[in-house]
């Protein structure tokens, strides 16, 4: 896969120099992945899924999900919390 | 024609023939009295709410799917929701708006899809390379 990290051309194990130290794995959006055309707000498992410790939505640097997906993300999170499928805080 | 979707939250402590009512009650408000047609009644039984309402910590809740020409149907059926004491939440969505967007979105996946398999980026990149959204 893409996103695991890559070993150095040679094969041998990582390294602790620099440049591989900072490698970062690339974030991409999960549901552009799997191909989700829409996010019902009663798939409340997802849903939760993309909430905080403390019931927040986790923003999209930090779920890399992409803008069209975090706003349906978003609606569907607010539907279900109107409806009380999902909490607004958590303590 | 507009596809709507309404969702309402009931109290735990209805009786099983107070609850009956209520549900073939909004049922037949909604169809006969309103307009609308087509309508799917699905129960989701009794859930655990995320945080307590009215001091209930469980709720029954019920969801309609319908169709009505007009607006005016929701409006109506809003109206009487709000008053009716044994509704502890409702919330009604278009559903037809949302059809159209998700294909659009089976549209965009399509043609990702489509460009993704006619420039052969393995070539490019290497065999262990795949295309990053």
């Amino acid at each position: 896969m893409a996103f695991g990290r890559r070993d150095s051309k040679d094969g041998k194990k990582k390294s602790f120099y620099k440049k591989d130290y900072l490698f970062k794995r690339k974030k991409y959006c999960k549901f552009c992945d799997t191909g989700v055309a829409f996010i019902d707000y009663k798939d409340v498992k997802l849903l939760g899924g993309y909430l905080r410790e403390r019931a927040k939505i986790v923003p999209r640097r930090i779920s890399g999900t992409c803008s069209i997906h975090q706003r349906q993300l978003t609606t569907a999170i607010k539907r279900a919390r109107h409806l009380a499928l999902l909490p607004f805080t958590q303590d | 024609m507009k596809q709507y979707e309404t969702v309402i939250v009931s109290p735990p402590n209805l009786g099983e023939t107070d609850l009956e009512a209520l549900v073939t009650g909004v049922q037949t408000e909604l169809g006969e009295r309103f307009g609308g047609t087509n309508i799917v009644v699905t129960r989701w039984g009794k859930k655990t709410l995320a945080y307590p309402i009215k001091k209930f910590t469980e709720g029954y809740y019920v969801l309609y799917e319908y169709e009505s020409e007009t607006e005016d149907c929701v409006a109506k059926v809003e109206a009487r929701l709000r008053i009716n004491e044994n509704v502890m939440r409702y919330m009604t969505i278009r559903r037809d708006e949302e059809r159209k967007s998700e294909a659009r979105m089976k549209e965009r996946f399509a043609k990702r899809k489509k460009h993704a398999s006619d420039e052969g980026d393995s070539e490019i990149y290497g065999d262990d390379f795949e295309m990053e959204e």
